[in-house]
């Protein structure tokens, strides 16, 4: 009795270290008042000091890509224009069978899907929503995109706010529910196919004479370089999966690339508006990137977004 | 958390955690662990809302506060960091 008693204390234990985010010992003054739980209970006692112990000195690192929709609004903001041509045709769908292509090409359709949406494209906007949900049931991602998204997305199609909650509603879906499942390979590339999208669109974007200097969209693609070591990090948690291995073959091609370019930054000073409470984290960074080298990384990325789009 | 954020965005961090849970502290350091923001410094607070002037990559550090004491209750529950950008006016 008492021995079955202390498995399933200890069962409840692990269960709440694997559901919650947070454990954390408080004090507590609970008395003990039955005899014949004290076995129990001082079992308990040690396994709980242990976990306690244990939860004080376990640190969780967690690396965040941008998602498709912020991903689209920074480009966006960085001055980008709308141009369907440069994304994935809806109609390439039925290419795409194995795993590591639908996972690669659901973060290339979200990204387009949000791309389209921000630009009020809602023709496009529903046959991306389409595709992406192809590539969702593809994966075998049973209810992350609600059956009826698309009635959905055609019955709010004129108010964005709706559209955008629809669209974020499905991404984080489509995340948790790889998360959740202990597929966070697959969840890992679908990152990586919306970030090669993003950057795709965003070197396509740039004219061939275009100024670099003060340049928002050039910036943004630059400060790729400040997510590189968070792509490598989220790709080495699952670097035994022989799909993101391939993926991360093409990462470092790209890594070759960014390495050339040099970026300096001064030491970060917070300065907050007293009557705003926004804070502005100021700093001067220097950039030094040559012609050659943003072509050779605009080749690269348009000769592996191919390859995923096939 | 590792994460990029942009020049010239306007951006809201959000804890949210269950009431379950003690105060959370919530700290925004670059990387050379140098501390930007801690919420320690203003009540706790759940929100920060800031802006860069040059592209960075932050950690967001979260913690919850141990109440003093001995120790002898576990307490769980979910904490979740959300980010938001300012959508600039056309």
């Amino acid at each position: 009795m008492n021995i079955k008693l202390l498995r399933r204390k200890a069962l409840y234990f692990l269960a709440v270290i694997i559901a919650f985010g947070i454990i954390t010992g408080c004090a507590s003054d609970k008395k003990k008042d039955k005899d014949s739980d004290d076995l129990v209970t001082i079992d308990s006692l040690e396994i709980d000091e242990q976990l306690i112990q244990d939860v004080k000195t376990v640190k969780e690192i967690f690396y965040s890509l941008p998602s498709p929709l912020e991903t689209a609004m920074i480009l966006k903001q960085a001055g980008a224009k709308y141009n369907e041509e440069l994304l994935n045709p809806t109609e390439n769908t039925s290419r795409y069978v194995t795993n590591k292509s639908m996972a690669l090409n659901l973060g290339i359709y979200t990204t387009d899907l949000s791309y389209a949406s921000l630009f009020d494209q809602t023709q496009a906007t529903i046959n991306y929503m389409n595709a992406s949900k192809k590539m969702a049931e593809g994966l075998g991602i049973l209810n992350a995109i609600d059956e009826n998204v698309i009635e959905r997305l055609e019955a709010n199609i004129n108010n964005r706010d709706v559209i955008m909650d629809i669209i974020s509603e499905t991404i984080m879906n489509s995340s948790s529910f790889f998360e959740e499942n202990d597929r966070q390979a697959m969840s890992t590339i679908v990152l990586v196919g919306g970030w090669i999208e993003g950057l795709y669109i965003a070197t396509n974007l740039v004219g061939p004479d275009a100024d670099f200097n003060n340049n928002e969209l050039v910036n943004r693609i630059i400060d790729q370089k400040l997510t590189l070591s968070t792509v490598f990090s989220l790709l080495e948690e699952n670097s035994d999966n022989e799909d993101v291995q391939e993926v991360t073959t093409n990462v470092n091609e790209l890594k070759a690339i960014f390495e050339k370019i040099e970026i300096t930054t001064s030491k970060i000073e917070p300065v907050t508006d007293e009557e705003t409470n926004v804070t502005t984290l100021k700093s001067e960074t220097t950039i030094s990137m040559s012609t050659a080298t943003y072509n050779e990384l605009k080749e690269k990325v348009k000769v592996i977004r191919s390859n995923y789009i096939l | 958390m590792y994460k990029t954020f942009y020049a010239g965005q306007n951006y809201r961090i959000y804890i949210c955690g269950s009431d379950a849970l003690p105060d959370i502290e919530f700290q925004v350091l670059d990387v050379n662990r140098n501390v930007l923001y801690d919420n320690r410094k203003n009540d706790y607070s759940r929100l920060w809302d800031f802006k860069l002037e040059s592209s960075q990559q932050l950690i967001i550090s979260l913690r919850v506060k141990n109440s003093e004491g001995e120790t002898d209750e576990l307490i769980s529950g979910c904490v979740a960091i959300m980010f938001g950008i300012k959508e600039n006016k056309e």
